[in-house]
């Protein structure tokens, strides 16, 4: 008799805990499938976007491509007359021997008997070789009118000009004396210490 | 065992307080049926099985089952839910994609942010080397035009060299702005690309990505010639390596789009250039940077004379012999020390050559090229009737531009 009455109960409460449990999952479950499913469904959004995207991505990268494609021969054309041009103003190696005849041209060109310019001495010295670049310094004993030896600073000064292709160069120092006129013409004797550049 | 006093459970229902009457009526049928010894007429009460009872329960409720089975549906689908939304959201279940492939919405977001990635590096790239093939473009025709203002400015310039000068940097001016405007244009668009997952980021931001992500690909480029020695593979090394520093420029972009190129005069011109090219990174670039720290020798004598003539009008007149005034014997220039000293001597008829020194030495010190000049003694011999020569040894620093 007894057992009959616990079982109903039992049966009853079976029935609340049930309904209970069963509510809690669906809720619970709801909600998780809620928040999870909004997630998803933002991803699957912004993979649409992504292919919307990268098809407009694709087309732009072939006209970019046919673009540079299209001027690289003028940039290839460009870079090749900057190497050629630097050959002679920022040569690979320090090219000694062709600034030396780069000197003697110079000291050709520019003295003459009235206006003397003559390079009695070049003495090349050790290479320091630096990340960008490298040097070869010189030392040149020059005997020169006033006006001359300005020209000289000129050169030097604007060396390493793509139009003019003269071996970049700087002075590092200038010892000079003046001596007596020559026909109302000053001579200077100097030494000077060059620093000569290369790749 | 039936308990004697046991009731069937179905009369339990029945009142159990006593009539008094039918109690009376039954106790005078048993007393007179009964006069001496008690005779029994009924068999004892049947005993009652009650075990049999233990077998009756309450009837299957159908709401139990039906939520049973509720829960149950609930509880798959849950489940189906947890591994579907995991599968589809995180990673736990990479372990499971290895084996059999399945699709993933978060992988697949995630493989098609680095195709946009990829993609827009590639875009970057055909930008960038054609930013800086016009960079190129910009320092070669702007070397042109430094070496041209360098002339055009300076004391010593001939005036022939000067007009020359002139015209090189109007002829150049319109080739340096449409290279100038080409790279600009390379420059504008941003190198990242919008992407939604953070997974990519990974604790960067995104423009680092991106720049990132260019830069390897330039030194990739460049690491696969690097082993070929043909003048062309050289060449293409050297434009991916110099490309990759552009890359990231933060400095560079800005200054290049903040730059209102029409509005600059020579001088704003002059120095735009060279701040560009102290920005990038090519041959020019470079040898500019040692035509920066040189020294204009020229100028530098130039001051000299003219601080010189403000003081002994006739210096230049080579007149020296004649009315005496100032005569320098040697110049010594030390460009690493960027210190001067001169040497010399002055000729006055009168008493006041240390004067005519002091007067030298606050001028060259009001020069804006030279600091420092100093001459700590001074000396003089001769007499009034031939006149007074002093020597002149004077020290003098050169002032950075």
């Amino acid at each position: 008799m007894e057992n009959y009455l616990v079982q109903k109960k039992r049966q009853e409460m079976q029935i609340k805990s049930y309904l209970g449990i069963t509510l809690l999952v669906v809720i619970s479950m709801g909600f998780y499938t809620f928040s999870n499913w909004k997630e998803f469904s933002a991803v699957k959004k912004l993979l649409v976007a992504n292919a919307n995207y990268i098809s407009a991505l694709k087309n732009e990268v072939v006209d970019e491509k046919a673009n540079y494609d299209g001027e690289k021969f003028n940039f290839d054309a460009l870079n090749k007359e900057i190497e050629t041009k630097l050959e002679s103003i920022f040569p690979l190696g320090n090219q000694y021997t062709e600034l030396t005849k780069q000197v003697d041209v110079f000291e050709e060109d520019l003295s003459t008997k009235n206006s003397v310019f003559e390079v009695s001495n070049i003495d090349y010295q050790e290479v320091e070789k630096g990340e960008f670049y490298s040097i070869l310094p010189m030392r040149m004993t020059i005997r020169s009118s006033s006006a001359n030896f300005t020209k000289f600073l000129h050169w030097v000064e604007n060396s390493g000009a793509l139009s003019d292709r003269v071996r970049l160069m700087d002075i590092t120092s200038i010892r000079l004396n003046f001596q007596e006129e020559e026909n109302r013409d000053e001579i200077i004797s100097f030494t000077v210490q060059m620093n000569a550049y290369f790749q | 065992m039936a308990d004697a006093e046991a009731v069937n459970p179905f009369d339990l229902n029945k009142p159990t307080t006593p009539d008094s009457s039918s109690s009376n009526l039954v106790k005078g049928i048993v007393s007179a049926n009964t006069p001496g010894n008690a005779e029994t007429f009924l068999d004892a009460a049947p005993e009652v099985d009650l075990s049999l009872l233990k077998e009756v329960a309450p009837q299957d409720s159908m709401l139990l089952l039906g939520l049973k089975i509720t829960l149950s549906v609930v509880s798959v689908l849950s489940v189906f839910s947890v591994i579907f939304f995991s599968s589809q959201l995180t990673d736990r279940f990479d372990f499971v994609r290895t084996v059999a492939d399945f699709p993933s919405v978060t992988k697949d977001l995630v493989a098609s942010n680095n195709e946009i990635v990829d993609l827009k590096t590639d875009l970057n790239f055909y930008k960038y080397l054609k930013a800086k093939a016009y960079f190129d473009e910009f320092s070669y025709f702007g070397d042109t035009y430094l070496q041209s203002y360098e002339i055009l400015r300076s004391q010593t310039s001939e005036e022939a060299a000067k007009e020359t000068a002139r015209k090189n940097m109007e002829e150049t001016k319109p080739a340096i702005a449409k290279a100038f405007m080409a790279a600009r244009e390379q420059l504008i668009p941003d190198l990242e690309a919008k992407i939604s997952n953070p997974k990519l980021v990974e604790g960067s931001s995104e423009t680092l990505l991106f720049v990132n992500q260019l830069k390897n690909k330039f030194n990739e480029k460049a690491t696969e010639l690097s082993s070929n020695n043909e003048p062309e593979a050289v060449r293409q090394m050297k434009n991916y390596s110099q490309s990759a520093k552009i890359v990231g420029n933060g400095e560079l972009r800005t200054t290049v789009l903040a730059a209102d190129f029409n509005a600059m005069d020579d001088k704003q011109l002059y120095e735009f250039i060279k701040k560009i090219n102290s920005l990038i990174v090519n041959d020019l670039s470079v040898m500019q940077k040692i035509k920066d720290k040189r020294i204009k020798w020229s100028d530098v004598m130039n001051e000299i004379q003219l601080r010189t003539i403000a003081v002994d009008k006739h210096y230049d007149e080579k007149l020296y012999q004649e009315i005496g005034g100032i005569r320098y014997t040697s110049y010594d220039f030390d460009g690493e020390t960027s210190r001067i000293s001169i040497t010399g001597e002055t000729k006055k008829t009168g008493t006041t050559n240390f004067s005519l020194i002091a007067e030298l030495i606050d001028e060259l010190n009001r020069s804006n090229l030279f600091g420092n000049a100093s001459m700590n003694s001074f000396s003089k011999s001769g007499s009034l009737e031939e006149g007074y020569t002093a020597n002149l040894k004077l020290d003098l620093d050169l002032k950075e531009e």
